[in-house]
């Protein structure tokens, strides 16, 4: 197979790039990166990294070439399951790819190499954990330089996390705006004037900004010298700096959902019980939960498919659920902060880089549990438009209707108008029943919710 | 932010700050160490963690 084209987010880098051939990702090394390569394979770092699950694992293919003139070696790497951004991740989530870039720069030091660039999009999740996906951001160090991807470390990393932490979990979002790093000198005017005393932050962040804003030019470029020591003393600060910093915010309103609500045990065990009857019986391997909360229902039914999506606009929910899939070892269970009134977009150039939310969502099940009545009262979607857009992506759908007479829609409509005249479950029905069959319905005890089980016509 | 910036060699300003900081940095570490040697001498039996390494994605 022979000139496949390249992936649309894989076009910086000069010593290779990513392709698809019949549904699998392999990566190209072209002859501009094959020394960097080689020294990775031959110094022995690939072989640590991998051991220490860093690096993602690959073998080298021969039979399969992208563009033949540039070839020197293909590689298959381990498959990942699910594509995610860094804009969708929690505080923790950002936070664990940071310190594994960091990790990983270290340990490239000791066999004389570095990394060329420090973004999380080099960043995928494997086995509940993070990994580094590009095997081509190595290259050798030459002793003396300085690290040519501090900068963007610094905007690509440290500066949403601490937006994150001093301002809120919300300000990941930032890096949909500004995917390449945000700014410093806005990152610095957004900070709190305390974070000025905070020797570390100060270097990294407010004295970059300021030298940047001055645009100082370094005359004394060539005599510099900077040791392998100093680059390391360097990740250290960086690292100290980042392992203090935490989500902000302790509790908001839906992280107690299912502890703290009027909604009662036995509705949760029963609701839990009908999720687990209405599924059990089909046959499916990928599920997505939208408004999974902290992920009660995703971990319910964890056993039974390969891969489940969970997603909620929830930062704080979702970083519970990541600490605990990272705790327990779940394999497969990938949380998402996803609003899904405005989720991801297709961004980059040509909207290619990074795909839409939905585009990458093609799912055998969508759970939809407690969720109708945040889409319709907070968001104005109607039913039809949420049958449609489920429709297109999933066969079965588990639905929960929450009629207007239940208190958390009245909690809705108490700061607002009830401008929803079709918010019953009539217009509910007949809005699915245009692309959906209904299988199974039952009322959820002690509310009068009622529970979907419908599989698409 | 100036339009400026963009002409500006972003390597360059990053190389001199790295060599700032390395300066800065080393000092703290300098006196950190003697600070360890110190508190080690008082606390013979006190086998504090002072590795930096890290584990958390291991």
């Amino acid at each position: 197979m022979n000139n496949l084209p390249a992936h649309p987010s894989s076009f910086k880098d000069p010593a290779g790039f990513i392709f698809i051939a019949e549904g699998i990702y392999y990566r190209q090394v072209n002859q501009a990166g094959s020394k960097d390569y080689s020294l990775l394979v031959s110094s022995g770092l690939y072989e640590k990294l991998i051991s220490k699950n860093r690096l993602i694992r690959h073998t080298e293919i021969d039979t399969i070439k992208s563009d033949a003139s540039q070839w020197f070696k293909t590689l298959q790497p381990e498959q990942l399951p699910f594509i995610s951004y860094p804009y969708e991740w929690s505080f923790d989530q950002l936070k664990d790819a940071a310190l594994l870039t960091l990790n990983i720069q270290k340990e490239a030091l000791n066999y004389g190499m570095i990394l060329k660039d420090a973004t999380p999009f080099n960043i995928q999740w494997l086995n509940s954990k993070a990994i580094f996906i590009d095997t081509l951001s190595f290259e050798k160090h030459k002793e003396g330089e300085p690290w040519v991807a501090y900068k963007q470390f610094c905007e690509c990393f440290l500066a949403p996390l601490l937006l994150m932490h001093y301002r809120g979990n919300e300000l990941n979002k930032l890096l949909v705006s500004f995917p390449n790093g945000i700014p410093l000198p806005i990152v610095s005017s957004l900070l709190p004037f305390k974070t000025r005393f905070n020797l570390n932050l100060y270097l990294h962040i407010h004295l970059q900004a300021k030298m940047q804003k001055k645009g100082a030019d370094d005359k004394q470029q060539n005599k510099r010298h900077l040791s392998t020591t100093q680059l390391i003393n360097i990740i250290e600060s960086l690292r100290h700096l980042i392992k203090k910093l935490s989500a902000s915010g302790a509790k908001t309103t839906w992280n107690n959902y299912y502890d703290e609500t009027i909604l009662s045990n036995d509705y949760l065990m029963h609701k839990q019980e009908l999720v687990k009857n209405f599924l059990m019986p089909l046959t499916f391997s990928t599920l997505t939960d939208l408004g999974a909360n902290k992920g009660e229902f995703s971990l319910l039914l964890k056993e039974k498919v390969t891969k489940i999506i969970a997603a909620d606009f929830d930062a704080a929910c979702i970083n519970e659920l990541y600490l605990h899939t990272k705790a327990q070892k779940i394999n497969n269970i990938f949380p998402l902060v996803i609003d899904l009134a405005n989720p991801s977009p297709a961004i980059g150039w040509a909207n290619a880089e990074r795909n839409s939310f939905w585009d990458r969502i093609n799912t055998d099940v969508i759970l939809a549990l407690a969720l109708v009545h945040h889409l319709a009262i907070s968001f104005n979607i109607s039913f039809a438009m949420m049958a449609e857009r489920f429709s297109q992506k999933t066969k079965y759908l588990l639905i929960e209707f929450v009629p207007k007479g239940d208190p958390k829609v009245q909690q809705l409509l108490s700061h607002r108008k009830d401008v929803f005249e079709n918010y019953d479950q009539t217009t509910f029905e007949n809005s699915f029943l245009v692309y959906f069959e209904i299988l199974n319905k039952e009322t959820i005890q002690t509310t009068n919710r009622i529970l979907y089980l419908m599989k698409r016509k | 932010m100036k339009m400026m910036l963009l002409y500006v060699d972003p390597g360059s300003t990053s190389y001199l700050l790295q060599v700032i900081i390395a300066a800065i940095v080393g000092v703290a570490v300098y006196f950190k160490t003697i600070w360890w040697r110190i508190k080690s001498f008082f606390y013979k039996g006190d086998k504090k963690e002072t590795s930096t390494e890290d584990n958390t994605d291991e």
